[in-house]
């Protein structure tokens, strides 16, 4: 599991996230301290960094720009104001994300796992219950070799499903990753995104591919 | 300055002129002095008195008239000073002397008065980034409870969407304020058409599903990946946000409600996006107040929601970042309110 080091001083934010991170696949470390942030950072060596901007001693800009001189390690700057982050912008610390105070928790774990995708070099095509799933050209190839097209939206919403699972994935969670992916769609589409999909799954063989959780959402197993 | 008004201002030394000719004449009798001469020396008197006020008149309507042409003339008309000539009278100088003194006061009093509206718009902006962090906790905590929670959820949602609310108008105060600001706080660059749409989306999705509306996009033929205006993106998304929760606030609840977002191009290259709805719209009479502070008309009345501020600070964003925003509507059918981002080339030399 990744862990993901959390500098934030806000103390009920910060619980709030290490709860959520936990609760969402990874690894939550937090710091109490910052007046040695560069070094235990570095000590801690995590797998992604949340960096707030506005720390105590140092700030996150500088902690950044120090960090970066001797790690390559994924940051997320979280910054309270637009203006903040777009200083950061402009100014290319070397942040490979930025998310803005107050944000949407789900926005944040997106994020968090397009980074992680990104720097796994992510697969374009995965192996699934004996058929392929090309991501590149939105297609499924059942064992057999018989190919069937997904839509846009069929293929966002199987991937994100894919990258999380066996975990329940919510109706928010999904709909968060559609429209952060410029899809606006409306519930009932969803709903008939994900029939389609099951449709399609069943057949090139793989039945039951999608469950649904009553008041939860879905599971791919 | 009239010759009227002059002559009944020297009243009293007219009187006293007369009355002096009067008694020169009397003593003149007195004295057997012969009547040419009494008249010659008379009229001399009379002569060089008229001339005195004739010459005082003139110097003194010359330099009233021009003092009150430029007053009128003026915008700024405490500027008054700066265009003033110099009197060649003792009036005049005293004028001056005085409106010079006033000046400096108020001067003193405005700067005073400036200084505290700039603190308070600092104190305001410190105030709501540290609002933000009990806000972001909240949400998140709601979150965190609403994943764990293995029932009802809607309690949560709820809060959530509450939340929300007080995040959205925590904002508008902090957009109010930025409206009023004197100093330029935004920054205009080409920004992409479909990078502004997506931020307002993300921004109103939740409110937008819970009310269950759909959210459209028409571009109009443009792809709005490569389209570029020229605005400020936090701003333009703010600005847009406004519009569409107006298209939530006042929705209509007999049909399927929707916001679309309509990009338009027009030969000139002006970018036109415009979010229309299908919601109750608006009246034709409140149709040319709805961008007047504090207005809340028709529906404001009807639906208890309004403060009348929403259109108002989008207005005046808009003539800050120099966007033209204009509303139609249909009462009972539709609202469309269009922003007008012309294509100037005054920023590509910034």
């Amino acid at each position: 599991m990744k862990r993901i080091l959390i500098l934030e001083d806000d103390e009920s934010i910060r619980d709030e996230i290490v709860i959520l991170l936990n609760t969402s696949g990874y690894i939550a470390e937090t710091m109490q301290k910052f007046d040695n942030s560069v070094e235990d950072i570095l000590k801690a060596s995590p797998d992604m960094v949340l960096l707030d901007i506005n720390l105590p001693f140092k700030n996150g800009k500088d902690i950044l720009r120090e960090v970066r001189q001797v790690s390559d390690v994924p940051v997320i700057m979280v910054t309270s104001s637009d203006a903040e982050r777009d200083e950061l912008v402009s100014m290319g610390y070397g942040a490979d994300d930025y998310i803005t105070k107050p944000y949407n928790p789900t926005l944040l774990l997106l994020r968090i796992g397009n980074i992680f995708k990104r720097i796994g070099g992510s697969s374009e095509e995965v192996d699934y219950r004996g058929a392929r799933i090309d991501f590149r050209r939105g297609m499924i190839i059942s064992g057999d070799g018989t190919e069937m097209v997904l839509s846009k939206n069929e293929m966002l919403i199987m991937s994100f499903l894919y990258n999380h699972k066996g975990q329940i994935v919510s109706r928010d969670d999904l709909m968060t990753d559609l429209w952060n992916n410029s899809e606006y769609l409306n519930d009932n589409a969803l709903t008939v995104n994900i029939s389609r999909l099951r449709g399609k799954l069943a057949d090139v063989g793989i039945e039951n591919a999608i469950e649904t959780r009553k008041g939860q959402g879905y599971i791919l197993v | 300055m009239t010759a009227r008004s002059y002559i009944s201002d020297k009243k009293v030394e007219i009187i006293i002129s007369a009355a002096t000719c009067v008694i020169i004449l009397w003593l003149l009798t007195i004295f057997k002095v012969n009547s040419v001469a009494s008249t010659l020396i008379i009229g001399l008197f009379l002569v060089s008195w008229v001339s005195a006020y004739i010459y005082d008149y003139n110097r003194k309507k010359g330099f009233y008239k021009r003092l009150s042409d430029s007053v009128t003339k003026l915008d700024k008309a405490y500027l008054i000073l700066e265009t003033m000539e110099k009197a060649e009278f003792l009036e005049g100088r005293l004028l001056e002397e005085v409106l010079y003194e006033i000046d400096k006061s108020m001067a003193e009093n405005v700067k005073l008065y400036q200084q505290q509206s700039v603190d308070f718009s600092e104190y305001i902006e410190m105030w709501i980034h540290e609002v933000k962090l009990p806000l972001s906790a909240i949400s998140l905590k709601l979150h965190n409870l609403m994943k764990s929670a293995s029932g009802e959820t809607n309690e949560y949602k709820k809060l959530l969407e509450e939340t929300r609310r007080i995040e959205s108008l925590v904002n508008q105060v902090l957009y109010y304020v930025r409206s009023g600001s004197i100093e330029k706080d935004y920054h205009i660059s080409k920004v992409s058409v479909a990078d502004v749409i997506h931020d307002v989306a993300m921004t109103y999705r939740e409110n937008l599903q819970d009310n269950n509306m759909d959210f459209l996009i028409e571009d109009g033929g443009n792809d709005l990946k490569s389209l570029e205006a020229k605005t400020d993106q936090k701003w333009f998304v703010f600005i847009m946000g406004q519009l569409i929760s107006n298209s939530i606030k006042y929705k209509r609840e007999e049909t399927h409600s929707y916001v679309k977002v309509l990009v338009n191009v027009d030969d000139l290259q002006n970018v036109t996006i415009s979010v229309e709805d299908n919601g109750i719209g608006i009246p034709e009479q409140d149709l040319r107040r709805v961008f007047d502070k504090s207005f809340t008309g028709y529906n404001g009345r009807e639906r208890t929601k309004s403060t009348g501020m929403g259109l108002y600070i989008a207005k005046e964003l808009c003539a800050k970042l120099g966007h033209d925003i204009s509303i139609e509507s249909e009462q009972g059918q539709w609202t469309r309110v269009s922003i007008k981002i012309k294509k100037s080339d005054f920023y590509d030399v910034v």
